[in-house]
């Protein structure tokens, strides 16, 4: 049978990803990700690992071209695909957070949010019953307030350090957010002995001891 | 103009060709399973479909104003029209009622990977049989199906619709809590669960359950068997020993090594309401086949009934099939008939009638390039002329054979590509 396929979102979370398999004891060379290739043959784990974009991540999932993918929660919440979300893996930690100018005032119109996340941001005032005008920009979404294009932000906050230097402040805190272990619904179904020996080998390296209880 | 519309597509001969042969197949082994095919309309009134929880969001279906301003939809699906039929037509036939199908369905957004607003589906419906021996018919056709269109490895997972609800009548929970948890053992989020038990006060046992349910899934019997050691109440216990039936059973045939069993296996579509599985091919993770038991389904009509079917998804079924190579077609040989002299249409023409009472495809013309024997992709190409007649196959063999009556040139043309193949 083929090998088994993850797919990373590149970037950081794919750097600690490689740790955590390395940790796990799979045998992952500890320099991969300084070449420019995107996919990888582990030839001896019978894995092949493919590098993609983070919003790619559940797509390549969903569709089967991957078995296991691992994604920030950000972005799975902002595909909301249909996948199996097996495992936290505890690292990439930040939040989802509303963001903007410290003396924002209610404006007669409609709050115009920007944003990277135009579906969750949508989904998420739907379900708080306020309307919205979403404007959904690609990066530095801290200047939309600044230059007036909106007057919030919707965006993931880590140490909250960028917004503090662009003079903006946290309005609210939505929800938490990390990396997290997605698997492909038919994969584990069909292939349930090998992805079954990944989820336990690294979940046994994220919560330790404590999940054989 | 742009006349392009997204999400459908035409059809063309090649993928036709291919098409035609597994629905052959298809209907063959239906048909022999007693299940005979019907047609229902294209068009279907809204309220067939309205109020039926899970099967299409209403937003998802494509809807047609008459002209008396009724609303009608594209069918969504392909079981409510049966159930109406059986409700209907069929109300004082004698049961079990057996109907087969192959039609499309059409949704608007469509959750399924392949992003297609009308795609294709091929199933059966047994109607007015609640036995476990007809859950077992299914499952058996399922297979049986699958491996005549050459899925090498059919895999079919099973779960039962009561079984969750049971379970979480057993833990005495709450609805917000039945819901929240329900949509993290769907997603086998462990994780999630072990969250959330933090946030809940349940007992030990309940906690001892939960946490074990989103791994819980594979062998059938091994399932069965830790299932049965949890604290689990008589009605849990019950709908575990008609699985367990069930599984022996499919034993006794040799096709429990085709089967996994999921408890946890909740399906998009809400009328289920016993048996739900899904068909799945190694290597391949797309859905191919999903199904189950819907008793409640024909209450609309005002008649309850049980009833069990299933449906393939053509495309999908394609799609592994092309990737595994696994076509058998036995596709008829091409023929071009071309002449030099307008006098010679005539023979041209007989002989390719000829060809055709033998089994092969033929068409003839004045004059041919290349180009088109390429794009037509004919294996053999004949050429009138004179004196004599050139037969060239599209391997680059070539044979002439000399100009003679009609019969005798059939013979010959037959009878040297019989000696290249």
């Amino acid at each position: 049978m083929e090998n088994l396929c993850i797919a990373m979102a590149k970037g950081r979370l794919a750097k600690e990803a490689v740790k955590l398999f390395r940790k796990a004891d799979y045998s992952l060379p500890e320099n991969m990700l300084k070449s420019r290739k995107l996919i990888f043959e582990i030839e001896e784990e019978k894995l092949e690992i493919i590098l993609v974009k983070p919003a790619d991540v559940p797509i390549y999932v969903e569709y089967g071209t991957a078995d296991l993918g691992i994604v920030g929660k950000d972005t799975l919440l902002e595909e909301n695909r249909d996948l199996y979300e097996v495992l936290d893996l505890g690292y990439g930690v930040c939040q989802f957070a509303l963001a903007g100018l410290p003396d924002r005032h209610d404006t007669l119109l409609e709050r115009k949010v920007a944003t990277k996340y135009p579906d969750f941001t949508r989904r998420y005032f739907k379900s708080k019953g306020e309307p919205v005008e979403i404007i959904k920009l690609n990066g530095s979404i801290e200047l939309a307030p600044l230059t007036g294009l909106a007057d919030t932000i919707l965006d993931i906050v880590e140490t909250g350090r960028t917004l503090k230097e662009n003079g903006l402040i946290v309005y609210e805190n939505i929800r938490d957010l990390s990396a997290r272990l997605v698997v492909n619904k038919v994969s584990m179904k069909t292939r349930q002995v090998e992805i079954s020996k990944i989820i336990e080998a690294l979940d046994s390296v994220v919560n330790g001891e404590e999940s054989d209880a | 103009m742009n006349a392009f519309v997204e999400g459908v597509r035409d059809i063309l001969p090649a993928e036709l060709r291919k098409r035609k042969s597994i629905y052959e197949k298809i209907r063959n082994v239906f048909e022999k399973n007693a299940f005979r095919e019907v047609i229902t309309p294209t068009l279907e009134s809204l309220e067939l479909y309205a109020g039926i929880e899970g099967l299409v969001d209403k937003s998802e279906m494509f809807k047609v104003v008459d002209d008396r301003g009724q609303i009608l939809v594209l069918r969504p699906d392909l079981t409510m029209p049966i159930a109406r039929l059986a409700a209907s037509r069929f109300q004082d036939s004698p049961r079990p009622l057996k109907f087969s199908y192959l039609s499309s369905a059409f949704q608007s957004k469509n959750s399924q990977s392949l992003s297609l607003k009308e795609k294709t589906q091929a199933g059966v419906e047994l109607i007015g049989s609640g036995s476990l021996e007809s859950d077992l018919e299914m499952l058996m056709l399922l297979i049986k199906t699958m491996q005549a269109v050459r899925v090498e490895e059919p895999l079919i997972d099973i779960g039962h619709a009561d079984l969750i609800n049971e379970i979480f009548a057993d833990l005495h929970l709450n609805e917000k809590q039945k819901i929240e948890l329900r949509k993290l053992l769907a997603a086998k989020n462990r994780v999630g669960v072990k969250n959330y038990l933090k946030k809940v006060d349940l007992s030990e046992d309940a906690e001892h359950v939960l946490l074990r349910l989103p791994v819980l899934f594979g062998d059938p019997k091994k399932v069965v068997s830790e299932l049965e050691e949890m604290p689990l109440s008589k009605e849990t216990i019950k709908v575990l020993k008609t699985l367990e039936e069930l599984f022996n059973k499919l034993e006794v045939f040799g096709l429990l090594k085709y089967i996994t069993f999921d408890p946890m296996l909740i399906s998009r579509h809400g009328y289920y309401t016993g048996l739900i599985f899904k068909g799945y091919a190694k290597g391949y993770s797309n859905l191919l086949a999903s199904g189950g038991r819907y008793d409640n389904l024909t209450e609309k009509f005002g008649v309850e009934e049980a009833a069990v079917g299933f449906a393939l998804e053509i495309e999908n079924l394609l799609d592994y099939l092309s990737k595994t190579e696994n076509f058998t077609e036995d596709e008829k040989r091409r023929f071009l008939l071309s002449y030099n002299n307008k006098p010679d249409f005539m023979l041209i023409e007989e002989l390719a009638e000829d060809l055709r009472n033998a089994g092969y495809t033929a068409e003839t013309a004045a004059e041919v390039d290349q180009e088109y024997l390429d794009f037509q992709q004919i294996d053999y190409h004949v050429e009138l002329f004179e004196d004599k007649l050139l037969l060239r196959q599209n391997t680059g063999a070539e044979a002439e054979i000399e100009r003679k009556e009609k019969i005798a040139l059939e013979y010959l043309i037959i009878n040297k590509i019989e000696e290249w193949e």
